[in-house]
């Protein structure tokens, strides 16, 4: 029934636009009547429903509803008076779960209406506290509300038997109870089970003695709670809430803007006292996370005005890192710079952007090298992510961005979640899928790992690391051996179909059986699942990308999306699931070395042309440097500068060694941070920057949804936005560049990059838009409707290749070991280490199949010496089966462990994105005895 | 004597087991119905025969049945209601203890008209015992190819589960009973949907009680106007009665619906009339959620005419004069029971039970019997029945299940026409102390006060 959160969402947008019908209604509009009066009735919505709608939200209380759960009728204080027919027998009816009937009079506030509903409350109150006035949710409680709604005035009952002495539970690092003030509306349950689905609240006991409990009746802190705090912001009193009090209303301001921790893009309302941040909640009307947030966005703030914060720009004298003001740093690096350029020529200075920072701060960036500096040396961490999804995509539907929207989860029949961890890398997507697959939906994930969501999918094909493009080519096989493949999209809408059909028919099953691991008829079962849904859509994220083959596997998916004609319409196509919040944005802005922004080919010279003209400068008509490739230049001499945006290289990037001796070789290393770094204590000019809660700009989701992110407080002190020390920087350089600011810096945008033609800050509103956005500001929720951006839909065949690491290391290190996140911690944990959150997940774990322990007599919590070619590490097992033998998987949110000095320099063969996922390793007993850091 | 239908063998010894059970005529109707009938055709006869559901409320079998949604290629389930907990009611354990195959047969004939292949009986915990009986039975159908695939050789395919509740009252409410089922608390869902069209995993199915599945054996084996003929009125065939209190032969009846309440009482061949000669107090005619009577108004309705043992009778004056058949729990009391204490006990078996989702029924039942406990602790006052009268207004019919009126009722009822009991206990609590007899239910928790 979602269709009851589209209509609760509606009626809070546009309250009171009552349209009431002349008496003799027009004969082909259902109507009812709300106090004798005709209303139009749409189909399938409740009493509630249709009265909010045409008389607005106030008219009937309610305290189990809630706008983004299923109606449940527990508190029956909605309950109406109606009657089928005028003047016809009355019956009390919850308006909040009965469908309105066509014809019948509905009486929202007879007189026994308010009688009953009153002694609802005076019943509810009678084992309530009555402090109001000391509660955090003072003038922010439904119940007190409703209370004075309906006017309870003394309660009537005797001092008896009640729940008042139930002790509160503070033992989670988030989360909080205290149920004498719980009122049994099943809010909480619901929003646990319906929204996160992660079950962990539950009703025990029954009648009067009916209490919440938390898993098996334990603590917060001991419960499966994944600190999404559903629960909290559904309570309708402070039974649940948390330590931040989100719900208190004090005194308190409210802003909007959006989560920067990963890629869904969920909006976030940001309540601050004084200048100061108190808590976030999720506004229920935003179009992405619908009243949702994972623990990150919404709890995980901390970091912001954290001790450690930088707050002056650092020099090095001396071979040190000393405090020095901005005109200091900026004449140091002005002079560098300009040296180095004059000396060397501008191809010896590259940037690196980061897909942290907004859109406007992105596009400045790569201005300021192009156009600035005048090399197209620059480029971002989505190297490191999804530039093989950028890549593949672009060659095969001719751009590079998910095809279709979130919200289309609602319309699908059929889901394929391809080397991703949703529930612990987007967590809130990551719940709508899992919803998804709870309900026994098609639902297909292949994955190394047994990932949470592959524990409820329809067929999960565990292949073995590094064989994507082989599982791929077999499921290819099978659709058109099944015969399912969608003859007439094929015909009108692709090209390449026949040359790729006779390759992939000719493919050695055997051999691809063998080498993924997986059994063939499990992948023909899969395949005829995704091939034979009416509409079935496809999610990837860096367990396709970050692989020797990335790049293909990114056009399989694309290849199969386009063999079973599921593109272009609701409920289907190719969406990745962007891993830092603004990868999208950082590729659209530009970038990459051989692409401006708006993805224009600076080596066209059409293009090149066009770029010169709109920044008034000499610009290189020649691709630049991708990440990779400036180490390599730079340990050749061939690179002098590299200025870092909110990047932590040294630490993030693979093959830890050689990214520190590259740098070493720098004339100058200019990183912008919010914190010191591995990667800032290298520099040469630390400059402190404002994390997204101090500056406004947009960001763009994984759904290309442009999202305006609005300061939430002031600048701390010492610290400027990335976007004004890049503008300050160019000035110094020479270039005219106003000052920082979203709006100006959109209108610069939406003239050079097409598909920002009508974007304007002013017109962005809650919950964005999504490009392209044509010049009349009309957005876009899918792409490919009619025709690809390339014309016709390319199929591209490639053979499966082991990976160079494999063959080269795989006899002397024969364990696989790959990567995985957790949902607490974000990347390198820079920020969420700085938060609750570390108390929540304490260090990083090495996943380790129970007979690969055995042969290597390791236990459960042991330390383990991993070995690569490259060098070794020290980090605890896991002994779970949520791997298979031979297989190891080790998160990385704890660089302490330097987990990347395991892994290699070998990448996408296209689009040279590291490939994190396959290190050819072994292990042993730890000897040495685990040292516990903290991050400086 | 009555026409009997579903004891008509119950004294023939070894009637519990199949080969008897056979011999007395037993599994008939599954033959009739898979041979020589098609599942609509055994529809139409439930329809024609008037069968009303035996679980409480006297729904219209046959219309339950043709409501049931049938898409093709969802599955449909028939659950058979087993959990009788009602205080009063123990029909369902006499039949299933005594004459189980009764029970499986009336299944799979039941089945095969709905079209269900996967049907089970959902069953009170502390019928443990019972439950051994019905697998033995269960497995006596299937080794003797009633149950099972293809069965006759018909081709139509049933697999028969017995599963245990835990022992809540709540759960013999069919939502409830199907959360249970699912694995779930037994929580009550909203409606709509109703089970015929979302039921168990969400399919279409049906929920009857033992009796109603039993009462389609007869049904289908003589037609249903031959069991349409029984009774009078709506209200046709026999029905099983369970007769307690201070009765002299307290016991379960088969009697043939419209059979004159005061016969039932009084004659030799039902329960023989008040225990040691005492007098007749009040009765609750259907088990204890529906409103007690005293004598007068039990004996005969308001109107004069002889109360009869039927649906329409016994509802004969609405709550104002009159009851309601129930699951057919008639407790009888004689002049030394205190209808106070009485409904005491009512109440805090429904304070106990109720599952607490609505808050009408979860504070509503705990305060109601709050303040029946302060009264009988002698501290009550007059304004404290006009509270009781207050709290079962604001249950009745404003809650998610029945249980909220089941519990309402007996409170309304109670006040109505024994007020000036609860007045002497107000103005003489010392009278409290005198009292002798009132329904007395084990295993309730320590009284809330
Ligand atoms: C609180 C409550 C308890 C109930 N307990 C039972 C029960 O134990 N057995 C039963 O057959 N019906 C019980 N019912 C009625 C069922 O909900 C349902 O109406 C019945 O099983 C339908 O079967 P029938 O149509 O054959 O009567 C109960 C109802 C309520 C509200
Ligand atoms: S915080 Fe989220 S996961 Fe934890 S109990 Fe609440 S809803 Fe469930
Ligand atoms: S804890 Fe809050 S949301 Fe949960 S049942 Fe109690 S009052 Fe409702
Ligand atoms: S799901 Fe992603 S965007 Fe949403 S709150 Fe969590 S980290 Fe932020
Ligand atoms: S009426 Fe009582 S038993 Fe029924 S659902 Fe409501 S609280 Fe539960
Ligand atoms: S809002 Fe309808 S019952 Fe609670």
């Amino acid at each position: 029934m979602t269709h009851v959160k589209e209509k609760d969402i509606t009626a809070r947008k546009t309250p009171d636009t009552a349209n009431t019908l002349s008496g003799n209604a027009a004969t082909d509009v259902k109507v009812a009547y709300i106090d004798n009066k005709a209303y139009e009735v749409k189909d399938g919505e409740t009493i509630l429903s249709f009265i909010r709608r045409h008389l607005g939200h106030d008219l009937v209380p309610t305290l189990c509803d809630a706008p983004n759960l299923e109606p449940f009728g527990s508190c029956r204080v909605c309950s109406v008076d109606v009657a089928l027919t005028e003047n016809g027998n009355v019956k009390t009816q919850a308006s909040c779960h009965t469908p309105v009937m066509a014809n019948s009079y509905i009486y929202p506030s007879s007189e026994r209406i308010q009688k009953l509903r009153k002694n609802i409350i005076e019943l509810v109150l009678t084992d309530h506290p009555l402090d109001c006035l000391t509660c955090e949710v003072n003038n922010n409680c439904e119940l007190q509300t409703v209370a004075a709604k309906v006017g309870i005035r003394k309660v009537r009952y005797p001092e008896g038997k009640n729940h008042l002495d139930r002790k509160k539970d503070m033992s989670h690092p988030y989360m909080t109870s205290d149920f004498s003030k719980c009122i049994n509306c099943f809010r909480c349950v619901r929003a646990c089970d319906e929204v996160q689905g992660q079950f962990v609240l539950s009703m025990a006991g029954r009648g009067f003695e009916s209490h919440i409990i938390k898993s098996s009746e334990v603590s917060f802190k001991e419960s499966d709670c994944v600190s999404c705090g559903a629960c909290a912001q559904a309570c309708p009193t402070s039974a649940i809430s948390d330590v931040f009090e989100s719900k208190s209303v004090a005194n308190v301001e409210k802003t909007r803007t959006v989560c920067t921790y990963c890629g869904v893009g969920c909006n976030l309302e940001v309540a601050t006292i004084g200048g100061k941040i108190k808590s976030i909640q999720a506004p229920y009307d935003a179009e992405v996370n619908g009243g949702h947030t994972c623990l990150k966005g919404r709890y995980a703030f901390g970091f912001y005005n954290h001790q450690d914060r930088l707050k002056t720009p650092l020099v090095r004298k001396n071979g040190e890192l000393v405090p020095a003001t901005w005109n200091e740093a900026y004449d140091y690096i002005e002079k560098e710079l300009k040296r180095i350029k004059s000396d060397f020529g501008p191809d010896y200075i590259a940037g690196i952007s980061s897909a942290r920072c907004t859109n406007e701060e992105n596009y400045l960036m790569q201005k300021f090298i192009r156009a600035v500096i005048g090399t197209n040396n620059i480029d971002a961490c989505a190297r490191v992510c999804h530039s093989p999804t950028a890549l593949g995509m672009q060659r095969t539907f001719g751009t590079g961005a998910a095809t279709n929207s979130i919200i289309d989860l609602k319309y699908t029949d059929c889901i394929m979640v391809i080397g991703a961890n949703p529930t612990d890398g987007h967590p809130v997507t990551g719940a709508k899928l899992k919803q998804f697959a709870m309900k026994d939906k098609p639902s297909i994930v292949i994955d190394p790992r047994r990932t949470e969501l592959a524990k409820y999918a329809t067929v999960h094909l565990q292949l073995r690391p590094g064989t994507n493009v082989a599982l791929l080519n077999m499921m290819l096989y099978y659709i058109i051996k099944e015969g399912l493949e969608d003859k007439q999209f094929i015909e009108s809408r692709t090209e390449g179909y026949e040359d790729f059909k006779n390759e992939i028919l000719k493919l050695n099953i055997d051999e691809m059986e063998r080498v993924t691991g997986v059994n063939r008829e499990l992948v023909r079962k899969a395949a005829i699942i995704y091939a034979s849904a009416n509409n079935a859509m496809s999610f990837h994220g860096l367990g396709v990308t970050e692989h020797s083959q990335g790049t293909f596997t990114v056009m399989l998916i694309a290849d199969l999306a386009m063999i079973t004609g599921n593109i272009g319409r609701r409920g289907v196509g190719v969406n990745p699931l962007r891993g830092q919040n603004n990868v999208q944005g950082t590729a659209d802005m530009g970038c990459q070395p051989h692409q401006g922004a708006g993805y224009l080919d600076v080596t066209n010279p059409e293009y090149h042309k066009k770029y010169e003209a709109f920044y008034h400068a000499k610009l290189p008509n020649y691709a630049g440097y991708k990440i990779p490739q400036m180490y390599d230049a730079a340990l050749n001499g061939k690179l002098k500068a590299l200025w870092l945006m909110g990047e932590d290289n040294v630490q993030t990037d693979p093959n830890t060694n050689h990214v520190r001796a590259a740098l070493e070789q720098l004339d100058l290393l200019v990183v912008q941070e919010i914190f010191m770094t591995e990667t800032a204590k290298m520099a040469h000019v630390v400059l402190p920057a404002s994390s997204f809660l101090e500056k406004s700009g947009t960001f763009t989701n994984g759904e290309r949804r442009i999202q305006r992110v609005n300061a939430v407080v002031k600048p701390i002190e010492g610290t400027k936005p990335d976007g004004q020390i890049v503008a300050d920087i160019m000035n110094r350089m020479g270039y005219k560049q106003t000052d920082y600011d979203p709006k100006t810096l959109l209108e610069e945008i939406s003239q050079i990059v097409p598909f920002f033609a009508g974007v304007k800050w002013d017109e962005l509103g809650d919950n964005g838009k999504q490009w392209p956005v044509l010049p009349d500001g009309s957005d876009t929720e899918i792409l490919h409707t009619e025709t690809f951006k390339r014309g016709k839909g390319k199929f591209a065949y490639n053979d499966w290749r082991e990976s160079e690491e494999l063959v080269t290391n795989g006899r002397e290190f024969p364990y696989i070991l790959t990567t995985n996140r957790e949902l607490e911690h974000y990347n390198a944990g820079t920020m969420t280490r700085r938060t609750g959150n570390n108390e929540i997940l304490t260090e990083d774990v090495l996943m380790i199949n129970p007979e690969d322990a055995k042969t290597h007599a390791i236990k459960n919590g042991e330390m383990v010496c991993v070995i690569s070619a490259r060098g070794k590490i020290d980090v605890k097992a896991k002994v779970t089966d949520e791997v298979l033998p031979g297989i190891l998987s080790s998160t990385f949110h704890f660089p302490e462990i330097k987990m990347n000095d395991l892994t290699s320099s070998i990448a996408d063969s296209e689009a040279l994105c590291p490939e994190y996922k396959v290190v050819a390793v072994n292990i042993r007993k730890s000897k040495g005895k685990y040292k516990t850091g903290k991050t400086s | 004597m009555g026409k009997k239908l579903l004891l008509e063998h119950d004294n023939v010894p070894g009637i519990q087991g199949y080969d008897v059970y056979r011999q007395m005529g037993g599994y008939a109707s599954v033959e009739k119905a898979l041979k020589t009938m098609n599942p609509n055709a055994v529809v139409e006869e439930v329809k024609k025969s008037g069968l009303r559901g035996r679980g409480g409320a006297g729904f219209p079998t046959g219309m339950k049945w043709s409501f049931l949604a049938k898409p093709d290629g969802v599955p449909r389930h028939l659950v058979c209601n087993a959990d009788e907990s009602e205080p009063g009611t123990f029909k369902d354990r006499y039949l299933m203890s005594r004459i189980p195959h009764l029970l499986v047969e009336g299944m799979i004939t039941s089945s095969f008209a709905l079209g269900a292949n996967t049907s089970y009986i959902y069953i009170r915990g502390e019928y443990y015992y019972i439950v051994r009986i019905l697998e033995k039975a269960i497995a006596e159908a299937y080794a003797h190819g009633w149950l099972g695939k293809n069965i006759l050789g018909t081709g139509y395919n049933l697999d028969l589960y017995v599963q245990v509740g835990g022992g809540a009252y709540i759960c013999g409410e069919e939502t409830a009973l199907l959360e249970s089922l699912e694995g779930k608390r037994g929580n009550p869902r909203i409606k709509p949907p109703f089970p015929a069209v979302k039921g168990l995993w969400e399919r279409p199915t049906v929920v009857n009680n033992v009796e109603t599945i039993a009462a389609v054996v007869p049904i289908v084996n003589n037609g249903g106007d031959a069991y349409a003929a029984i009774g009078v009125g709506k209200s046709t065939g026999t029905k099983l009665i369970s007769a307690s209190g201070h009765l002299n032969k307290p016991g379960v009846y088969e009697i043939e619906l419209g059979l004159p309440v005061e016969e039932f009482i009084y004659s030799e061949e039902y329960c023989g009339g008040i225990r040691n000669g005492r007098e007749l107090k009040a009765v609750v005619a259907g088990g204890s959620s529906v409103p007690i009577l005293p004598k007068h108004l039990i004996l005969n309705t308001a109107a004069g005419e002889p109360r009869l043992m039927s649906y329409e009778s016994l509802a004969d004056g609405g709550f104002v004069t009159g009851t309601m058949m129930g699951s057919g729990g008639f407790i009888a009391m004689d002049d030394t029971t205190s209808i106070v204490k009485n409904l005491y006990t009512f109440t805090r078996f429904y304070h106990h039970e109720s599952c607490g989702q609505c808050s009408p029924c979860r504070e509503g039942t705990a305060w109601m019997e709050k303040v029946l406990h302060k009264i009988l602790d002698g501290h009550g006052t007059l304004a404290d029945v006009d509270l009781l009268w207050d709290l079962q207004k604001n249950i009745e019919g404003k809650t998610i299940c029945p249980l909220g009126e089941a519990a309402a009722w007996p409170v309304a009822a109670a006040i109505r026409h024994f007020r000036t009991e609860f007045e002497e206990f107000v103005k003489n609590p010392t009278r409290i102390k005198d009292v002798k007899h009132y329904y007395r239910l084990n295993n309730l928790p320590e009284p809330v006060m």
